[in-house]
């Protein structure tokens, strides 16, 4: 290279040094600290649901086919539909208030996932597992809080 | 090096070389998603594709940006070099399938314009409150506009100096990416092994581009006048060059490259007049100083490239003196006749 595009790559390169990592850092620093949620791999399948499970569960009063449970002594849970669902876009929340009927999702409440279709699925929750706080069953396409339990799950 | 335009200058290396790019991004790729697929059964297909594109991309990205310091540091890497611009339309046409997936599945089915979705999204509840989709847009932009102009026809007529400086964008698409993938997949996958692989890659890229500009840093910064005498600078001991090949020295912060071939010696500027490569990185071949980035000729005694090319550089005078080569200050105007300096005249 001739020489000024030697020295303009001089002055990028000592900048991107400066920059990318601060960025870097103040990425990692930002994370949220609540958990996201992602499949738990070591509950993934319905065998090794029942394989695993702890025993604790969660039913609901409205729902009766809807069932959360606790993967071993994870902080991975496993939750159930038995029955169809006749709601579109139904989501399990997990939120710290008492919910009303009129309830929507607010900024501290976390979105679990999907409720399943006549199956299962297993979510990885983290340490707010055993913090307390209501399941919310919530209808997103409906706009209608379905049912909710509170969360009895232990440390 | 050719006279006319070809979409594609194809040779048997550059075929070679594409095809073992290819191939090596086809393992990755396969690779990636059949341990994704056993560490995330339930990963949905467009889903594992999107990751899958956007790290064969990020990586793809690390290695381009290694390969310059590389050569720099070891001639061992100049191959690498010769046809990194294939390397960065793949690298392209990798961010484009992650973009178009990501945006298909992220942002077409919603209420919103997915265009409009696209910008606004991050603004909410999202993964980390922060814009980092549209740092992706601008980076792909840029890999978009470096991809269109990687053409030889845009590289004349821009000239190397401009088409250089607007492809050193690199570094930016490069800040960009580190943002849009802090911001964003490591805000969701907090394994330790995606953040450690993150912070490898940068200091990878960033720690050798900063070891072979400190190597290059303190003789491009040598003055000139405590070592002119007469017009002529002393450069280098004619045994320190090897046969058929050159020695790069610096004045006043401009490389000349200074070539031993057939019993004689010859400087040139170090700057080729294609894509401003190293030409004292190259050698002489069937007698032309040949440059090792696309292999565009010079003769030695001109600096001008053998008809019908039309490229020139500037030459310098050349003296030899008790097995000292003293080159002139000043360079001849490209494509000057200069002798070369003859090593028997000098009894070495």
């Amino acid at each position: 290279m001739i020489r000024p595009l030697r020295i303009r790559h001089r002055y990028i390169i000592s900048c991107l040094t400066i920059i990318v990592p601060v960025v870097a850092v103040c990425g990692l620093l930002m994370r949220p600290e609540r958990p996201i949620m992602q499949a738990h791999p070591e509950a993934a399948s319905h065998h090794s649901h029942h394989s695993h499970a702890s025993g604790e569960k969660i039913t609901f009063s409205q729902l009766k086919n809807v069932s959360i449970s606790r993967v071993g002594h994870s902080s991975g849970i496993h939750i159930v539909n038995r029955g169809p669902l006749t709601y579109p876009d139904v989501l399990l929340y997990w939120t710290p208030e008492e919910p009303t009927a009129a309830w929507e999702p607010t900024s501290s409440s976390l979105l679990v996932g999907l409720l399943p279709d006549q199956g299962g699925l297993s979510y990885e929750m983290g340490p707010i597992l055993t913090s307390g706080g209501t399941w919310v069953i919530y209808s997103l396409g409906h706009k209608k809080l379905l049912d909710q339990s509170r969360n009895t799950f232990s440390f | 090096m050719s006279v006319t335009y070809h979409a594609v200058g194809w040779s048997t290396f550059k075929k070679r070389y594409d095809l073992i790019l290819w191939l090596g991004i086809v393992l990755f790729l396969v690779v990636f998603c059949g341990v994704s697929l056993f560490l995330f059964p339930k990963v949905t297909l467009e889903i594992l594709l999107i990751r899958a594109f956007g790290s064969a991309a990020f990586l793809l990205l690390h290695i381009i940006l290694c390969i310059g310091p590389l050569a720099r540091l070891h001639r061992h890497f100049l191959p690498l070099l010769y046809n990194r611009r294939h390397m960065g339309v793949s690298l392209f046409i990798l961010a484009l399938l992650h973009g178009f997936l990501s945006w298909i599945t992220y942002h077409a089915g919603g209420d919103l314009n997915p265009f409009v979705s696209l910008i606004v999204s991050d603004a909410g509840p999202g993964i980390s409150r922060f814009p980092f989709q549209i740092f992706g847009v601008m980076a792909l932009v840029i890999l978009f506009l470096m991809a269109a102009t990687s053409h030889d026809f845009w590289l004349v007529n821009l000239t190397a100096p401009f088409w250089k400086a607007m492809h050193m964008l690199v570094y930016a698409a490069y800040a960009f990416l580190v943002v849009h993938v802090v911001f964003g997949a490591i805000q969701a996958e907090t394994h330790g092994i995606l953040t450690g692989l993150v912070g490898g890659g940068m200091v990878v890229v960033l720690g050798l581009h900063l070891v072979s500009g400190w190597r290059e840093h303190k003789p491009d910064n040598q003055p000139l006048d405590s070592r002119l005498d007469q017009g002529f600078i002393e450069a280098c001991r004619v045994a320190d060059i090897p046969e058929n090949r050159a020695r790069i020295v610096s004045i006043a912060g401009e490389r000349v490259a200074i070539f031993k071939y057939d019993g004689k010696v010859c400087a040139v500027s170090n700057v080729c007049q294609h894509q401003n490569g190293p030409l004292g990185e190259g050698k002489i071949v069937h007698g032309c100083i040949t440059c090792p980035w696309h292999g565009y000729q010079y003769l030695p005694e001109t600096g001008a490239s053998p008809p019908p090319f039309v490229e020139k550089i500037p030459i310098f005078k050349v003296k030899i003196q008790n097995g000292i080569v003293h080159i002139s200050a000043l360079p001849e105007m490209p494509g000057t006749y200069v002798e070369p300096a003859s090593i028997e005249m000098e009894g070495i």
